[in-house]
């Protein structure tokens, strides 16, 4: 019993070790450059306004590509070129038919990339005028014909499943005395 | 002597050992049979709705972005882009609707059958604090949205704080600059609402096994309970069923309820109105809050916190003020002419709230 609890104990000192050999050898991998990272400015800015994006910790010489995400898609912001240090430093313009919001911008090059969180606010320049945004709203619920008839189906499901508990017979109470 | 004992099948065993650790014995104690009756299964099936909408909020939760500048949009991605986002809020939404609906009416039953009388006036105390909390529920759930509606909601809630002074600063922006007031109605209703509603449901479900299912009017409580006890030494006695077949029935009617919920979710799903434009007034209270629009007009903001709180105290002193000796049939007559009658009044004043044409009342 003794010996099994002490197999038992080696086993797992040794998947923790190579669990930690594996997360110590991805992150070297990873730093081989340093992390990417990026630092925008200003953080927040109104939509049309123009910002700057610093990056480092990028491959050298390389092109990235500037994204802003948003809930409504992706906006390709362009494209910047590393220097021999794998860093950069571009100007970009927000769109200006960018909602107020909070998005992420993402720079991506061949085998790293940097995510910094971002928003756009509402300023005198880039607020969204309520008739506008209204406008934006005006959406369709266009559910494909197979999902309606998925849901029905479990609509379907749970309204017999529903059914079939009603229909259960009650047993009769048990009696055990009067033997 | 030996006995012969039934085949031990996978199914048995299973069933035996699930039994065994959970304890599920215990829930075939023997009840009054019309607890089966769908009247006292009404709580029961408001709890089942509670569960869909835990599930379908915690959902909704991982796309939910409580702040002003995102709130909206991110419900609009959630109706738009999030996989089934659509029809998980709808069902949450009709499902709302649903638990307020099932939940006045076991006050209804509650009220007409007289089960609020002794012993049980801590129970019902402890119900109409859950009445609250669902109404909590309701209104911070509209405020979420953040379209022009739940805009001009938070803005009573606020009006409604201010009024209040110093006791209702939680309710105002003042309370904290670092966090808005929108992301802490949305704490409100993930997390101080839940707890609050999860300690008086605990409270609720202890009383109602302690004191156990009410008796009918007509019916002495002393008379059930030798009855009940009866059957659980294992006299045969009639009128009686185990809890466990009321647990089935509240988890049938349940699934039928959500099946409801699902339908009217594909056919007619939760609206999201526009994003708010501030400075403006133009809608009009959902439908559980539309009676109090004409009060709204006649008196000012003031009325939307007085006659609530005029209503909740005497729905809490309504043991009290109940001066029939017995629980008699005539006694659930005349409770029920009452209550039809205030019914008729509330319908009449929502309808009146529904046509009338909006009016300003923040802006005074």
């Amino acid at each position: 019993m003794m010996d099994m609890k002490r197999n038992l104990a080696s086993a797992l000192l040794s998947v923790i070790v190579a669990l930690a050999a594996l997360i110590a050898v991805g992150s070297s991998v990873t730093s081989a450059h340093g992390n990417p990272e990026i630092v925008i400015t200003p953080n927040p800015a109104t939509a049309g306004a123009a910002i700057e994006i610093e990056g480092k910790g990028f491959d050298e010489d390389e092109e990235v590509s500037l994204t802003l995400e948003g809930v409504s898609g992706d906006i390709a912001l362009g494209m910047a070129v590393t220097d021999a240090e794998g860093g950069f430093h571009v100007e970009v313009t927000l769109p200006d038919a960018a909602t107020p919001a909070s998005y992420r911008i993402r720079v991506e090059g061949g085998d790293a990339s940097a995510l910094a969180d971002f928003r756009i606010s509402q300023g005198t320049g880039g607020s969204q005028p309520a008739a506008e945004h209204e406008a934006s709203i005006g959406f369709h619920r266009e559910a494909s014909v197979g999902l309606v008839i998925g849901l029905a189906a479990v609509a379907a499901i749970l309204a017999l499943a529903g059914l079939a508990l009603l229909l259960v017979r009650e047993q009769r109470p048990t009696t055990s005395g009067g033997a | 002597m030996a006995t012969l004992e039934a085949p031990r099948n996978g199914l048995r065993v299973t069933t035996e050992w699930v039994y065994g650790r959970l304890g599920l014995r215990s829930l075939t104690y023997h009840v009054p049979s019309y607890a089966n009756a769908i009247p006292y299964l009404l709580g029961g099936i408001t709890l089942f709705g509670i569960l869909i909408l835990i599930a379908t909020g915690i959902y909704l939760a991982q796309f939910y972005h409580p702040n002003p500048t995102d709130a909206h949009a991110s419900v609009f991605y959630i109706v738009t882009e999030a996989q089934l986002g659509d029809f998980v809020r709808s069902v949450h939404f009709w499902t709302a609707n649903i638990v307020m609906i099932t939940l006045l009416l076991h006050l209804l039953r509650v009220v007409i059958g007289g089960a609020y009388r002794a012993p049980r006036e801590v129970t019902w105390a402890i119900g109409v604090g859950l009445l609250v909390v669902m109404l909590g529920f309701f209104f911070t759930g509209t405020v979420l949205k953040w379209d022009q509606e739940a805009f001009e909601a938070l803005g009573h809630n606020e009006a409604i704080g201010t009024i209040l002074g110093s006791l209702g600063v939680w309710f105002t922006s003042e309370f904290s600059r670092s966090t808005t007031l929108l992301t802490r109605v949305y704490a409100a209703h993930t997390s101080i609402l839940p707890a609050i509603l999860t300690l008086l449901m605990l409270g609720h479900l202890y009383l109602i096994r302690f004191h156990g299912i009410a008796p009918r009017p007509g019916d002495e409580e002393a008379e059930l309970s030798h009855r009940l006890q009866a059957a659980e030494q294992g006299e045969t006695v009639g009128q009686v069923s185990h809890f466990s077949v009321h647990i089935r029935k509240i988890v049938a009617y349940g699934l039928l309820l959500t099946a409801i919920a699902a339908v009217l979710s594909i056919f007619r799903a939760a609206s999201l109105g526009p994003a708010p434009t501030p400075g403006i007034e133009v809608t009009k209270p959902a439908w559980l809050f539309i009676w109090l629009y004409p009060f709204e007009n006649w008196w000012g903001l003031k009325s939307l916190l007085w006659i609530p709180t005029v209503l909740m105290g005497a729905l809490l002193v309504v043991p009290l003020l109940d001066r029939f000796r017995v629980n008699s049939p005539r006694r659930q007559w005349v409770v029920f002419g009452m209550a039809v009658a205030a019914l008729a009044v509330l319908v009449a004043l929502g309808i009146y709230g529904a046509i009338i044409t909006p009016a300003e009342h923040l802006v005074e």
